[in-house]
């Protein structure tokens, strides 16, 4: 499970390489967003535009880690392909996790400054 | 026990013990797919990566398949998890049968029976909760459940047999 990490700002934008969170990895995926999360901006932002297959492990173990960044922080999702929006519309999960189109509609230009 | 393309026609027939095949392999005819693999996440994926291809090659869109791919991985989630319980290395014998355009499902394992010999309702969870208390699993039977059609468990000896229906995008029978 390989994740990427890049600070702008106030932001910390994890990318995932990866293109499945599925049960395969879904343990990983948490022990590292664990890792990534532990300290840093409070604002976290996981773009998933490479992840075009999620299933419930998935589901789950991106839940886990909004609980585990807590209500002092904000963790949110960019870039959810079809079949992902899917599993989080089907389950309503979208109604409890802020998603944004892609990373530039999170963070506006916070691109343009990025080292 | 060989393992590989073109298939023997002894290898083709499901007799027996699934724990004898070992080793993934899959006929594929204009209609249907039967593979055969280990019940491990590994193998799980190839499986359903040759039900996409399968299912392409039939000209289904993407749109269509994504629904497929899922239910399978959940299905065949909870046989590695639950009827084989992490610890015993089965086998999953999963067939896909395109039949005018309906897409039928079967998938048989050796586990253990589900509880209470029937398939789990998978009810929606309330979401309506602290953080804290957001549930992380789960979810598996509700999404079999919302995307599927005619789904129906029986057991019969060892062997769980769980067949459905996906109807297809655009059709709500």
């Amino acid at each position: 499970m390989e994740l990427t990490l890049n600070d702008t700002g106030d932001v910390r934008v994890i990318t995932v390489a990866d293109n499945r969170i599925d049960a395969a990895v879904a343990i990983q995926f948490k022990d590292k967003m664990r890792e990534l999360t532990e300290s840093g901006p409070a604002r976290i932002l996981l773009d998933m535009t490479n992840v075009d297959f999620l299933d419930s492990s998935g589901l789950g173990a991106v839940v886990a880690v909004m609980k585990q960044v807590g209500v002092d922080r904000s963790f949110e999702l960019a870039g959810l392909t079809a079949s992902v929006q899917k599993v989080f519309s089907l389950t309503r999960m979208d109604t409890v996790f802020t998603i944004h189109t892609d990373v530039q509609a999170a963070i506006g230009n916070g691109l343009a400054n990025a080292s | 026990m060989e393992t590989g393309w073109p298939m023997h026609p002894e290898q083709l027939v499901f007799v027996g013990n699934a724990r004898e095949h070992i080793g993934a392999f899959g006929t594929m005819d204009n209609s249907k797919l039967h593979l055969v693999f280990p019940g491990d996440q590994i193998s799980l994926r190839g499986a359903l990566a040759k039900s996409k291809t399968f299912l392409r090659d039939l000209g289904f869109s993407q749109d269509q398949i994504g629904p497929v791919e899922l239910v399978l991985a959940e299905a065949v989630n909870n046989i590695i998890e639950h009827a084989y319980s992490d610890d015993v290395h089965g086998v999953v014998d999963v067939s896909i049968t395109c039949v005018d355009g309906d897409l039928l499902f079967r998938i048989m394992d050796d586990g253990l029976p589900m509880p209470g010999d029937q398939a789990p309702a998978g009810m929606a969870h309330d979401l309506n909760c602290d953080l804290i208390d957001l549930p992380e699993g789960g979810f598996g039977w509700f999404l079999i459940r919302e995307l599927t059609c005619d789904l129906v468990y029986t057991r019969t000896g060892n062997r769980n047999r769980l067949e459905f229906r996906v109807p297809l995008t655009g059709r709500t029978t």
